[in-house]
Parts: C-alpha cells; structure tokens; sequence
C-alpha cells in the first residue's frame, strides 16, 4: 500500500532549497531544484544520521552539515565521502499548488 | 604497469588515495598496507564517544576492497624501501614491487618528556585500541588530568565529563585553541566546558606527578589518576628517512604528492606540501588527508589532481559543533558575525577583502551551512562587503547569489 502526503506548498521552499519534513517516526529532505521541480529524499544523512535539511544545496547536490558528504538528491546517490550509502529516494507530484510525497507501506 | 600502486597507511588518507586512482581509471593493481588489525575505520570518532564509548566505523565495508580490486594488508608494516629495485619489504618478509609507491603514513601523538610525569603512566589517543583503552580504564567518578587545550584534549574532556568523569585541562598557552581559532572563539568553548564542569587551566603547566596527584605550575594541586596527553603529533617518517628522501617537518613533496624521486608520493599527516607561492604546510586534519589522499591517487593515476580546497575541519565538544575553514594569516582583519540562535563565526579577510579564514561555533548543526557557503566565498574569490558579513540578518546565501 503506498499514500500520497501532503507536504506544504510549493512557495515554502525557495529555489536551491531544502526543507525537513517528519511523517510519523521517519524525517524526509524535500528540494525545490533551480529548475523548479521538487525532489524528496530520507532525511537523515546515512552516514551519522544528522538532518540533510541544515545542510547547503547547490545546483542538485545536498550536502551535509556536519561532515560535508554529499548526496545527488534527484537520484540519492552518495557523491562525496564520508557518505558511501545511498538515500531513498521518494516520487513527488504538485497538486493545487501542494507538494505531495509518495510513501510506500 | 604489472607492478601497480603500493599504499603503506590505511587511514582516511590511504584508503582515500586507493579510491582517488581507481575513480581516476587506474586498472593496475593496487595493494594498500596498514598496521591496524580492523578493517579501516574512521578517527574522528575516536574522540567523540557516545553512550557506548568510543564508536568503531569503518571508511568503507568490507566488501568495497573487493568490489575495487584492493589488495588490503592488515596488521602489517612495511619494513624497508628499495629506490633502485622499487620493492618493498613486509613485516611478514615479503617483498612487494611497485610502479608507484604512496607513503599515508600519518603521524603520531607527541611525547611528553617522562620526567615531568614522574610515577604517571600517561595514554595517548590514535588509535581505536588507544581509545578502547581509554573508556574502559577510565569510569564515573575518575579523576582525569589532560595536558593539552588542543582539540583532542577537549574532545576527550567533553567525553570524560559527560560520562562523569572529574577532568582537568592543563594549557600552556594563555588560551585554549590558540593556534586553531581567534579569542572569542576561545572563549566560547572555554565557558562551554566550565559550563559543564570541566576545569581548565590556562598558562599552567605541570611541574610534577606523584601519587595522582599533579602539581601545577600555579602551585595548584589536582587529582590524576589518570593522565592523558594531547599535545600535538608529530610526523612518521622513519621509512622516508631511511629511503633517503628530503624531510622536513614532514615528508616534502611537490603539488602532485611527488618527492624527489618520482615514483614515490607523499600524502595525509605526514607530508609537506606546497600551499601558496613558496609557503609550505603539514596539515593534521581529516578532511586535508581525505583529500590529499584523493588527489595523490589521482596523481599516480596520471591525472592531474583536482585543485585543493580549502583546509577544512571540525570538532565537537559537548553537543556543539566548531567548524573551520581556510587558513590563519594573523595580519587579516577581523569580523564577528553573532548567529540568531546563539554562537558566533568569526571571520578574517585580507588586505584585497577576500575572505581566508573562519571559525563558526553554535549548538547542534547550526554552523554547517554557513561555514559551506563561507567556503564557497573563498573558492568563488568574492570580496563581500564586510557589514554584510557581520549582520546575522543577511543570510551569506544571498551574498553568494549576489557575486
């Protein structure tokens, strides 16, 4: 079974930003690229577990705060050390000016 | 190229050296040597402990070795160098050719001469061993003398305290970080520390140990049961000297890693490299051996290096974060931008308004960010306006945006 949930509105997060987003006991990272399209990702960085939302996004990287791994967040792919794991990433979709992400179970 | 890449040290800077070459196309062998019996692990957390002490975790998994065809020795030492034969020799007799050969031998804990210490037996933080050591030996309740204001030092007396330990730190200077960080940076940390119980003696040295208890230069007197020395580290060289190759507070190398002899690179803690004009460095720092690692791989590879960034670090003391980046000059002129939520990032530009250095301090994470876009600054060669810097009110985003 997967939802669709509402996140917030696509005027929340600024361009080349990122926003933390807790649905029940998970964290998720949501990107609004330079482009203009969004992006969602898990939220902690899998290498400690700190908040991929304090860190700096640039161009369509995220990159750590804390120990400045880097992650593609349109892929999860990790681009930098520390980080060697990926992030799951997750299917975002706009609705009425809503971001809505996609979470499976 | 049958021979391959020989790497003797599996830090961060071996095994980063292993990944530069093979990221850079090298399909030779690449055998990486290290005397540690784990799988190569990460030293930052070494002195930064959680609920169970001091965390063991690997730079990668076992199975990335595999994965990219690197022989990894543990548990071994490279005993010998030959330059004429380009061979080396291994604590287990073998003897190993090489087309390249990249010394990450990193570098270790300064002593403390012993006579200062008189009956003490003194630990020193390097290895995870090191640090096992530590957190098993040392329980609630312990008195705990470290000598050295350093970031070991404090990073272990944030551990210590937190695990209600009695700590006292014992500074030479007349302020703790005085090398690393300006003042009010200092300060900050300092009144963190007494905040949480540690106590810190600036100015002090110890005159002598005996029967745990130390005697201090002030004339002050503090219960050690156990000694803990962070005092710097100085570099591993032994096998550079006996190869006869030029060292220098370091090994000395050029921008490619390279020593004298082209074969034989250089990188991490203990070279010496190039940094600007004629100005020479030896960096201790994770992020510096990641990356001089890298790019030696790089280098051995028969690419260029990428550019370097940057020197860039970080250190943790109780449950806030101190992030540096750049290098200080001394002559740059100095501004204190206070952050919203608390803490502060002190800055330093030079005479043109480029940024060269700075220092964040906060809780949490709430540095990070602004330390990244700081660093962009640098690389991007702005000259922000320095009210701009200094008023918590301009996020540094905007000004990079400006640029």
């Amino acid at each position: 079974m997967s939802d669709w949930i509402d996140v917030c509105v696509t005027d929340d997060i600024e361009e080349e930003d990122v926003i933390r987003f807790d649905h029940g006991t998970r964290s998720y990272a949501i990107y609004h690229s330079p482009e203009g399209e969004f992006f969602a990702t898990d939220g902690l960085c899998t290498h400690e577990q700190v908040h991929l939302a304090d860190g700096l996004v640039m161009d369509h990287i995220i990159e750590c705060p804390k120990h400045n791994g880097q992650f593609n967040y349109k892929t999860g792919q990790a681009t930098r050390l520390p980080a060697c794991n990926h992030l799951g990433t997750y299917p975002v979709r706009i609705v009425d000016g809503h971001i809505q992400i996609q979470l499976s179970e | 190229m049958t021979e391959g890449i020989v790497i003797v040290g599996a830090g961060h800077c071996g095994v980063s050296a292993a990944h530069g070459a093979r990221m850079a196309g090298y399909r030779g062998r690449i055998t990486l040597i290290g005397d540690d019996t784990q799988l190569p692990y990460e030293r930052p957390p070494l002195s930064k402990w959680d609920a169970d002490g001091p965390p063991l975790r690997p730079i990668f998994p076992d199975d990335w070795y595999q994965s990219h065809d690197i022989d990894l020795r543990r548990a071994t030492q490279v005993t010998s160098i030959d330059r004429n034969t380009q061979l080396v020799t291994l604590s287990t007799n073998e003897t190993l050719p090489y087309a390249k050969l990249l010394l990450a031998t990193g570098a270790a804990p300064r002593r403390l001469p012993a006579d200062a210490l008189n009956d003490a037996q003194p630990r020193y933080l390097r290895s995870y061993s090191d640090a096992l050591t530590l957190a098993r030996n040392i329980s609630a309740g312990a008195d705990v003398l470290i000598i050295g204001g350093g970031f070991i030092g404090l990073e272990l007396a944030a551990c210590l305290s937190a695990r209600k330990a009695f700590v006292h730190v014992v500074e030479a200077h007349d302020r703790i970080l005085a090398r690393a960080v300006p003042l009010e940076i200092s300060q900050m940390v300092q009144q963190l520390h007494a905040d949480r119980g540690v106590s810190i003696h600036t100015a002090t040295s110890v005159t002598t140990i005996e029967d745990n208890v130390a005697f201090l230069s002030s004339e002050q007197g503090v219960r050690a049961e156990h000694v803990i020395i962070g005092i710097g580290s100085a570099p591993i060289t032994y096998l550079a000297d006996q190869a006869g190759l030029k060292v220098e507070n370091g090994i000395v190398v050029d921008e490619r890693f390279a020593t004298q002899e082209p074969n034989i690179f250089a990188a991490g803690d203990c070279c010496n490299v190039p940094v600007a004009g004629e100005a020479r460095a030896r960096f201790e720092s994770w992020q510096v051996a990641a990356d001089q690692g890298f790019r030696a791989g790089q280098a051995m590879a028969g690419i260029t290096p990428d550019p370097a960034p940057p020197p860039w670090f970080w250190s943790d003391q109780f449950d806030h974060t101190l992030q540096v980046v750049g290098t200080r000059m001394g002559q740059a002129s100095h501004i204190l931008r206070p952050l919203a939520g608390g803490g502060a990032i002190a800055l330093e530009t030079d005479s043109n308004g480029h940024i060269t250095y700075a220092a964040g301090f906060a809780h949490g994470n709430a540095v990070g960010r602004d330390i990244k876009i700081i660093q962009k600054l640098m690389e991007a060669g702005v000259t922000p306006d320095p009210a701009a810097l200094a008023d918590p009110k301009t996020p540094l985003k905007t000004i990079l945006r400006q640029r």
